[in-house]
């Protein structure tokens, strides 16, 4: 703060990761393979794990760096291929700086072919104080592509005392499918903001968060429900159009990661028909 | 002096008319039994007196109906206008996607087939296709085609759109909520000045400004579908 130069808007390094996924050529294996992973800048992956016995490609995305400043972009695009399966994470929460003027923009796309099922389940995003991002996660599904994904979002740091009094937040959560909206969220929230503060909006809470999953069975809402147990009007289900929609807003993105952790454990049997086998990465 | 354009000149004569008939609670399309998360705010004790209920109904005024449904309806309207049913298609799916719960989006839709009906037995052209089940139809979808077919301006139309939200929302919390007829008066009274300021600056909003998510209202709205005791079916 201090007599610190502001970063200028161009300074920032540009990363991208670009990811494929396809299914094993041949008819018995059907193991996913992480076919593409083109990288520019820092954003990477690692190798990936097969915990399952499906083929199920685990991959862990990695951002070196650790923090993004304001001007700085970062893309990530991932494409599964039809009939296969990826489940991507991070390692750590994804941390955006406190920024002088430019915000930081990331833009995380994921296309996903018919038969295929994506699950995309990263650690929190912290926004410092006076950090102002613009994030998009789309997720464009084709034909029967199924997927469950979320978003944990916290507006400053409680754990460190610090609040969100400047800086903003816009951010877009997007599904699709074949061309048509499914479900469209646009979160914007400026620090000491009337919606940062009103009921109707993030009610004062540090933490705000999105799971979004494809299901049709009937039950999936109530299933989740059992599996949140009481939320204490933290976190409530809605179940629509094919979709089941967990909202959270309250103080802590670790009591938010438990949760969807929770429904996502009771759900990908409904959702990708396989029992959950969690990321080795969240056991470290 | 040049006739100003139709857009901009005052409501009179049958196209106020007609716009009164549009946005009064008598017409008979069933809002009277929705909510749109009121109930679930005061159940969770959000909203419990006059400034929680002007406040809230403030917000929602000044973000999703500013980002969302004034907006696209002033979109709505100008593809009715240009019979650019694609682009009222697109719309009204986007639109839809953006009701961020059940209950919110069963009511956008009852709302909206119920005026469809209407108008089709009004013999409104183009309200047909939007009467069966199946269809998703939002309700400003169906109020645009009405707004257009009835020479109502597009600014008269989200002023319109926008009142009669706000009767409704009033009018349900009177069932939830001690207020008295006068507090009532008072809230619609300061509501006024925000509608025109809604309907205008949605009039000037570009297509990457659109989009404004309430986490409280889908949290309440939510919530409300495993409620106990319910009076509404939002």
């Amino acid at each position: 703060m201090r007599g610190l130069p502001a970063a200028a808007p161009d300074t920032g390094w540009r990363a991208r990761l670009d990811l494929g996924f396809a299914p094993t050529p041949g008819p018995q294996a059907r193991r996913t393979r992480l076919v593409r992973a083109e990288h520019s800048g820092p954003l990477q992956v690692q190798r990936p794990f097969y915990p399952e016995r499906d083929g199920t490609c685990h991959v862990v995305i990695l951002h070196p760096p650790g923090g993004v400043v304001g001007g700085d972009r970062l893309r990530l695009d991932a494409a599964l291929a039809g009939d296969c399966g990826a489940l991507l994470t991070t390692p750590s929460a994804a941390r955006f700086y406190r920024s002088a003027g430019a915000a930081a923009v990331q833009e995380q796309t994921f296309r996903v072919a018919p038969g295929a099922g994506l699950e995309w389940l990263p650690q929190e995003t912290i926004l410092f104080e006076g950090a102002r991002v613009t994030t998009t996660t789309r997720i464009e599904l084709a034909g029967d592509a199924r997927c469950l994904a979320w978003e944990i979002t916290c507006l400053g740091r409680p754990a460190a005392g610090e609040g969100f009094a400047r800086g903003a937040l816009d951010q877009h959560i997007e599904l699709w499918r074949d061309g048509a909206p499914l479900y469209l969220e646009r979160s914007r929230v400026a620090g000491g903001s009337e919606a940062q503060a009103a009921a109707w909006g993030f009610g004062g809470e540090a933490v705000c968060a999105t799971l979004l999953a494809t299901v049709d069975a009937a039950d999936a809402c109530d299933a989740a429900r059992e599996a949140l147990g009481d939320t204490a009007g933290r976190c409530a289900a809605t179940q629509c159009d094919g979709l089941l929609l967990l909202r959270y807003r309250g103080p802590s993105a670790a009591e938010a990661r438990a949760r969807f952790i929770a429904v996502w454990q009771a759900l990908r049997p409904a959702v990708l028909g396989k029992a959950a086998v969690l990321p080795r990465i969240w056991h470290s | 002096m040049p006739t100003p354009p139709a857009a901009s000149r005052p409501l009179e004569g049958l196209p106020l008319l007609r716009l009164m008939h549009l946005v009064s609670p008598a017409l008979p399309i069933g809002a009277f039994a929705y909510s749109q998360g009121l109930e679930g705010a005061v159940e969770r004790g959000w909203i419990a007196d006059e400034h929680d209920l002007l406040a809230w109904l403030c917000g929602l005024l000044r973000h999703p109906l500013r980002h969302q449904d004034a907006p696209v309806l002033l979109r709505l309207h100008a593809a009715w206008d240009a019979d650019d049913l694609d682009a009222v298609a697109r719309w009204n799916a986007w639109l839809y996607a953006c009701r961020e719960t059940r209950e919110l989006r069963a009511e956008d839709q009852h709302l909206g087939h119920a005026l469809a009906r209407l108008l089709a037995g009004l013999g409104v052209a183009g309200a047909e296709p939007w009467c069966a089940g199946g269809t998703r139809a939002c309700f400003a979808t169906l109020f645009a085609l009405a707004a257009v077919r009835w020479q109502v301006a597009p600014q008269a139309a989200a002023q319109g759109y926008l009142w009669a939200w706000a009767e409704n929302q009033v009018t349900a919390a009177t069932r939830l909520l001690p207020l008295g007829q006068s507090a009532t008066q008072r809230i619609l009274a300061a509501l006024l000045p925000e509608i025109a300021a809604c309907a205008a600056a949605a009039g000037a909003l570009p297509d990457d400004e659109l989009g404004a998510s309430a986490p409280g209202l889908a949290l309440a709205s939510a919530g409300h579908e495993t409620q106990y005791s319910r009076l509404f079916r939002s």
